[in-house]
């Protein structure tokens, strides 16, 4: 999944090793999210949407296309 | 010991050496016909991933090992069920037509699949049950 991980680690100044410990991950952990080699677990996600205080769409960008549900195209 | 453990992916490696260290002794040991040798150091070996595990300060498996994990254990299912869903009926026709005779090792192989699968169904039945 699509992340700006390292850009948001960048900004805060942290290492991978830092970021891993803190939200009590292995490092690397970090280092496949970042290198897009492995999907976080829902709570991972949101551990590390809090760490950096930002959202969770500001972290992860999935390609995911949602169709229109019947209601909204009034079928 | 506290040193060594310090940076966790060194305590991986150290659980995966003992753990496959271990292993490997039992059965080499049971070969070589010497099997208490082989427990004496599984089990010495398995104490020493317990020691590694209780003293090291932060976490040395998390989420992505239990993925790979499962992954593992996912594709060594495929692997066996298909392996057995070729193999063991095409034994039993050559065992049907005289070309084959079930030995103690392949059927020991067999019963082993079977209890397998068994052990996967009944997992199944129980995990959907609960969700």
């Amino acid at each position: 999944m699509d992340n700006s991980l390292g850009e948001y680690r960048g900004q805060f100044g942290v290492s991978q090793r830092e970021l891993a410990e803190y939200i009590g991950v292995t490092r690397q952990t970090i280092n496949a999210v970042e290198g897009d080699r492995y999907d976080p677990s829902v709570e991972l996600v949101f551990k590390l949407a809090a760490f950096f205080e930002c959202s969770v769409d500001d972290l992860f960008h999935p390609d995911i296309a949602v169709e229109t549900t019947a209601s909204e195209t009034g079928d | 010991m506290s040193g060594l453990l310090d940076r966790p992916s060194r305590a991986r490696r150290l659980v995966g050496g003992l753990t496959v260290l271990g292993g490997v002794a039992l059965a080499g040991f049971t070969v070589l016909e010497r099997p208490l040798v082989g427990v004496g150091v599984y089990v010495a070996t398995m104490l020493g991933v317990v020691v590694v595990r209780s003293q090291a300060t932060a976490p040395m498996f998390d989420e992505r090992d239990e993925t790979v994990s499962r992954e593992a254990a996912q594709w060594t299912l495929t692997l066996f069920g298909l392996g057995s869903a070729g193999v063991f009926p095409a034994l039993t026709v050559a065992w049907g037509v005289g070309l084959f005779e079930w030995e103690p090792w392949s059927t020991a192989i067999a019963l082993f699949v079977a209890v397998l699968f068994l052990t996967y169904g009944a997992f199944l039945v129980v995990f959907n049950w609960r969700r």
